[in-house]
């Protein structure tokens, strides 16, 4: 019979399963994260450029409008295009009456020769690879008016610097999510682990529990006891003495706490019970696997415990 | 003696002649700088409301800024705290300083009292419509998003269009007096603005 409190020891205990259950967790995390992210730029792109499109036209609109009016007065509409020429704008031209009243340009389309003006907005692009929205309205508001009418070219560029600043912030967002789930992730697996690496314990199942020390293998639902994956018989006494040093590899245990766990209704168990204990268990595992003897240690004056992976395991490799 | 008596009356009375005709070609003057400036306000006011009305489209935060700017040189004038040189190369009174102008032009320009008060307070109202524009203006410069500047170039576009009192189309809202009153007051065709 098991001591009570073993369970809960073997559960505080852990090994690599765990931690390829995180990094799999954060690679899923990283994944999902960067789908979300490729989509959302995708959409966040066509978005803002659906929206760039229609405030262009929308502009584009109301200089018409306003060039309706000042179209007695060239030069303050050509001061009006000018100044529009400081923004996104690369080009920007009047006509009325089949006659070009204003036609600015930036020093990037000056020497150009713009194709015919065409009255849905078109996206062009320049010699120097820059794409531009190319938007022509008529002044009155009709939609066949080829001679009175406002152009302007519109760059692109802007308007996808904003789109991709916004997708970088984005990103940064993205990345900081994966690292706080990354972060709660680890926090969740790995905080529970108490044992010392090399061990790993696995409670798949409420039922199914599980100790691996090195090459010694426990598994207490069939009280099968592996080592170097040969099985070795142990009576309930030396199970349970061989559990309870397993369950902490490393960890030196007092005569006093193996009395206490393993005889705990026993007034007359002593350090002689347990040395004969110990011996029995080494040698079944000796005799199971030459060298598996060396899994238990002494530890003069202290007491006895099973070795980790972290020490020198070397006695015990066949 | 007599003699020189007369020519003393005789140049007394020219003097006169020529300050009377002196003043009143002044007065004449000065009414024709008042409806000058007014007329010349209105003007810079509609092209303001053209530039708002265009600022409220930009596509871009930059593209609102820069209309926001020209506002705002158009508004407080070469003088004014925010002015910003263009390659326009313009000078410009701006529009409040001309608006301060006129109220102080009506109050020692020959109107009736009625009338007087009336274009005060006309031009009191369009110098504060101006002041909550340039509010605006100055907003949209502070802030970095296109939204909140569309926001406040909205708000600068209705300030503007009050200030030119522009009445709706065939409407019979109530107007609250401003530019469009000063024009009349003053006799000024109001085709400036319309």
């Amino acid at each position: 019979m098991l001591p009570s409190s073993y369970p809960c020891c073997v559960t505080m205990t852990l090994h690599g399963r765990p931690f390829r259950a995180f990094l799999t967790a954060v690679a899923a995390v990283c994944c999902l994260t960067a789908l979300g992210l490729g989509l959302f730029t995708q959409v966040h792109l066509r978005v803002v450029a659906d929206a760039f499109e229609d405030r262009s036209v929308s502009y584009v609109q109301a200089f018409a409008s306003s060039a309706l009016l000042w179209k007695e007065d060239p030069a303050t509409l050509e001061a009006a295009a000018r100044l529009l020429l400081g923004g996104s704008a690369v080009f920007v031209q009047v006509s009325v009456d089949g006659r070009l009243i204003v036609d600015v340009r930036s020093t990037i389309v000056a020497d150009i020769r713009l194709p015919p003006a065409s009255y849905t907005a078109l996206e062009r692009t320049l010699p120097t690879d820059a794409a531009y929205l190319d938007i022509a309205v008529a002044l009155d508001g009709s939609s066949v008016t080829p001679s009175d009418y406002a152009r302007m070219g519109i760059l692109l560029a802007s308007v996808h610097a904003e789109a991709w600043n916004t997708a970088w912030i984005v990103a940064a967002s993205g990345l900081g999510f994966v690292l706080l789930v990354s972060t709660l992730l680890a926090w969740a697996l790995l905080t529970p682990a108490r044992g010392k690496a090399g061990v790993t314990v696995t409670n798949d199942t409420p039922t199914s529990q599980t100790v691996i020390a090195g090459p010694l293998h426990i598994d207490f639902d069939t009280r099968r006891v592996l080592v170097h994956g040969k099985m070795v018989r142990f009576t309930p006494k030396q199970f349970a003495l061989l559990s309870l040093l397993a369950q902490r590899p490393g960890t030196v245990f007092s005569e006093r706490e193996i009395l206490a766990t393993v005889w705990p209704d026993s007034a007359y168990a002593d350090s002689k019970d347990i040395k004969q204990y110990v011996y029995l268990i080494r040698k079944r595992l000796n005799a199971a696997a030459p060298g598996a003897k060396g899994l238990i240690e002494t530890v003069p004056g202290y007491g006895y415990r099973v070795l980790s992976s972290a020490d020198d395991l070397s006695l015990t490799e066949h | 003696m007599r003699r020189s008596a007369r020519r003393r009356a005789l140049v007394a009375a020219s003097l006169f002649v020529i300050l009377v005709a002196a003043s009143i070609a002044a007065a004449a003057d000065a009414g024709a700088n008042l409806e000058s400036g007014v007329r010349s306000l209105a003007t810079t006011l509609r092209l303001g409301i053209s530039i708002a009305s265009i600022g409220v489209y930009a596509p871009t935060w930059a593209d609102c800024r820069l209309l926001a700017q020209r506002l705002v040189n158009l508004l407080e004038g070469i003088d004014g705290d925010h002015y910003v040189p263009s390659d326009e190369g313009d000078e410009l009174s701006g529009m409040i300083p001309s608006i301060a102008w006129v109220g102080e032009r009506c109050e020692s320009h020959g109107l009736t009292a009625e009338t007087r008060a009336r274009a005060l307070a006309a031009s009191q109202n369009v110098s504060m419509y101006l002041s909550m524009a340039l509010d605006s203006a100055l907003a949209v410069l502070r802030t970095r998003s296109l939204e909140s500047a569309t926001k406040h170039m909205l708000a600068v576009y209705a300030f503007l269009s009050a200030a030119c009192e522009t009445p709706c189309t065939q409407s019979t809202t109530s107007l609250v007096p401003a530019i469009r009153t000063i024009m009349s007051l003053l006799g000024v065709e109001a085709e400036d603005i319309d």
